[in-house]
């Protein structure tokens, strides 16, 4: 009787989710790079380095805040949105959720300790719950990865099609799937690049500002040492991760690549344009010879969007691109040249949105490649969505406050950041 | 005792401390609107501090009873999540406006757009709590006409009743009881302090006479039973105790017993709602996820209270232990 089309559902969901990546990813990263600089602080006594810690702290309260309500928001959406969804697989996904809970109040709880703890803590006790901060953080992020893992390949879980149910759940198997080892680095270190990135720019422009601020430099360093490891491994991870996709859900590699008839010696296409015959083979499963699926084998009703072949180039082109600077600071930190330069400095802050840009288009990659199924190959999404009509109204207004969210967090930052021209408190 | 009603009694008790440590916070931007003069900005001052290292942790109780919810009962929540959508989904905004707004009173340097933040946040204060209370009003009523809604008219019906926004004032009352309880110890100032022990003890008598509107409203047989009855009393014992500790100064024994207070009020209400989760359709039972699952949860549940509760205390403890000199 009530059935409204999903696509306003999967719109905000999608929305919702997009926005809390930004902020949960700022509050993954910002944490240990701010205990780092007060650890460095408790060992040299350089005031820059205290100055750094704070900076960075007030930006982490910010982006934490914003991400903490933005994450309610999503645990209640998941049953607002998609309740058959919840009905369905809540029981099986539940405890990776209840320990993302934990961790999550645990991240909570530190920070509070960190933020408002300066005076009334010893600062080895204080430098002690940043890290926390920074391991809750990041476990939380590990465990929640599961469950979007364990939707792309269902395991731990017998599923009934007929009374639509799940039995026999195994939750260590659930949180184990096939493609969680992978979605869990790959995600977890796409997070710690892309904040890195973005801090690195920002202070790469403060610098451009003001050649002797002495404390944006220190600031450069550490970013760019959380950049460097990271934008080398993550295109390893993401090779890895092809070749679970490869095995583990076919029709979604083939969609990455829009790849449509199924070969030996399958090519990759690059922009549409330069074709690179076996290489999709190669990189699937390791064998020029093998047998790379192809849309075509597949019902059109079953394909995910070609927007999701876009995507995959776009992660792809910022991941090559951040792995090639990456190399280039490497060799310039190790040499102990100079790394202000303006060449350096300018590539930095062009570069500085784009990991986060590939963070979300990774994440597209995976969401909407698993489409039209929520678990995959087992529920669909239309079958999972709310019969509450005129979702078109939550829709707009969310989408209003978020946006508002953005520009008063962008307003705010830049504010902080031009403050800090001088260099000094 | 079953798995299910393990998972249901802890489902109650995080219910519990949400109001207890997340509801004063709520309280806290309630009470910033009727605050007044003398000493109002410092007033408001104290309440921002207060709440300022704890709030994002007390606020996580929510998250987690929806977990444990979707978790352990998910055909309730699947429910409660389609057909009380509406009033989720205004609280919903209320949660984000309100964390943002507060955080952004906190760290906007624009000093000008703290008007706007306070506004927003005092506002959301209201909102939240308010629809909390609407939807625990609407499963304890349980008008809901059918299982699956076949009419738009199905998603207003179950909240839009007088019962169900006597709850939401009713625990709008309690949030704000609580703040002004706890605001009492909070600051040094004697006349900052004595204005929010006779404010709580307003709060006090205002939230007696609405919890018996919200009795009688609610038409609840059970507290004319044995159990019902006794839970009443331990209620009324304690706001009696509530009351004389405020009026006598009794500042460390109002915190403990006003607290007691919401317990029990809350602890009647989950004694009433048994064995139903949602009123009519689903019950402890009837929505209960497998052994397994329960096992696990409970599990999970033990271990992360392993890390959760020390660190609670800890928190708790570097940040309460004395006044602040505001």
């Amino acid at each position: 009787m009530l059935a409204p089309d999903p696509i306003f559902a999967r719109t905000q969901m999608g929305i919702s989710l997009g926005f809390h990546i930004v902020f949960a990813a700022v509050g993954i990263a910002m944490p240990l790079m701010m205990a780092i600089a007060e650890t460095f602080y408790l060992k040299t006594k350089d005031r820059d380095w205290l100055i750094l810690a704070k900076k960075w702290a007030k930006g982490t309260a910010v982006f934490f805040a914003v991400g903490a309500v933005s994450g309610t928001v999503l645990s209640f959406e998941l049953g607002l949105l998609f309740p058959k969804f919840m009905q369905i697989a809540g029981p099986v996904v539940g405890n990776a959720f209840a320990l993302e809970g934990f961790a999550f109040f645990t991240e909570a709880i530190f920070l509070g300790l960190y933020l408002y703890g300066w005076d009334k803590l010893k600062p080895v006790v204080h430098v002690i719950c940043g890290y926390l901060v920074a391991l809750s953080g990041v476990l939380s992020a590990v465990f929640v990865t599961t469950v979007n893992a364990w939707m792309n390949t269902p395991a731990g879980a017998e599923y009934d099609i007929r009374s639509q149910s799940f039995h026999s759940i195994k939750p260590w198997e659930v949180m184990t799937s096939p493609s969680a080892a992978a979605e869990v680095t790959h995600g977890t270190l796409a997070a710690y690049l892309a904040v890195a990135v973005a801090v690195a720019g920002i202070h790469a422009w403060a610098l451009v500002k003001n050649k002797t601020a002495t404390y944006h430099r220190k600031a450069l360093l550490i970013s760019l040492w959380l950049f460097i490891p990271c934008a080398i491994v993550q295109p390893f991870l993401g090779h890895y991760s092809g070749q679970v996709v490869a095995k583990t859900q076919p029709l979604k590699l083939a969609a990455m690549e829009w790849h449509l008839e199924t070969q030996s010696h399958a090519p990759v296409k690059v922009l549409g344009l330069i074709e690179i015959p076996g290489l999709l083979s190669l990189l699937a499963t390791g064998k020029t010879d093998s047998v790379v699926v192809g849309l075509n084998d597949f019902p059109k009703s079953d394909w995910p969007p070609r927007k999701v072949n876009i995507f995959f180039q776009i992660m792809v082109g910022i991941g090559s691109l951040l792995f090639a600077v990456a190399l280039w600071f490497l060799y310039l930190l190790v040499r102990k040249k100079e790394i202000a330069t303006p060449l350096a400095l300018t590539t930095l802050i062009a570069l500085s949105p784009t990991g986060l840009i590939a963070l979300e288009a990774g994440w597209l990659v995976t969401e909407l490649g698993r489409q039209p199924w929520v678990i995959f190959q087992l529920l669909r999404t239309s079958e999972a969505v709310t019969p509450m009509p005129g979702l078109i109204v939550p829709l707009i207004l969310f989408t209003l406050v978020y946006l508002a969210l953005a520009y008063v967090v962008l307003r705010i930052l830049k504010t902080y950041v031009t403050d800090s021209l001088e260099g000094v408190q | 005792m079953t798995l299910e009603i393990a998972v249901a009694a802890i489902l109650l008790v995080s219910l519990i401390l949400y109001l207890v440590l997340g509801g004063a916070d709520f309280g806290a931007g309630i009470l910033q609107i009727v605050v007044s003069e003398p000493k109002a900005q410092q007033k408001k001052e104290l309440m921002r501090q207060a709440i300022a290292p704890i709030w994002e942790a007390n606020h996580v109780w929510l998250i987690l009873i929806v977990v444990i919810l979707f978790t352990a009962f998910a055909p309730a929540f699947a429910f409660v999540s389609t057909l009380l959508h509406v009033p989720l989904t205004i609280m919903l905004f209320g949660v984000v406006i309100r964390g943002s707004a507060f955080v952004f009173r906190q760290y906007d340097p624009i000093r000008a757009n703290t008007r706007r933040w306070d506004f927003l946040f005092q506002v959301s204060s209201v909102v939240t709590p308010f629809c909390l209370g609407l939807t625990l009003g609407a499963i304890t009523a349980g008008k809901f006409p059918n299982q699956t809604p076949t009419h738009v008219s199905d998603f207003f019906l179950p909240w839009l009743t007088p019962f169900c926004f006597s709850v939401g004032v009713f625990t709008c009352l309690l949030c704000a009881l609580l703040a002004a309880v706890y605001l009492t110890f909070e600051s040094k100032d004697e006349s900052i302090s004595d204005y929010f022990r006779t404010l709580a003890l307003r709060l006090l008598i205002a939230l007696v006479i609405f919890g018996a509107a919200v009795l009688a409203l609610g038409q609840m047989d059970f507290f004319f039973t044995l159990q019902g009855a006794l839970v009443l009393t331990a209620a009324t014992l304690f706001a009696f105790a509530t009351a004389y500790a405020l009026s006598r100064k009794k500042i460390f024994l109002a915190r403990v017993v006003a607290p007691l207070m919401v317990a029990s009020i809350v602890l009647g209400w989950g004694l009433e709602q048994l064995p139903f989760l949602v009123r009519p359709f689903f019950t402890v039972q009837n929505s209960a996820a497998s052994e397994a699952t329960l096992t696990w949860l409970l599990w999970a549940l033990a271990v992360g209270s392993l890390f959760l509760l020390p660190s609670l205390y800890f928190l708790f403890r570097i940040f309460k232990k004395s006044p602040s000199d505001l």
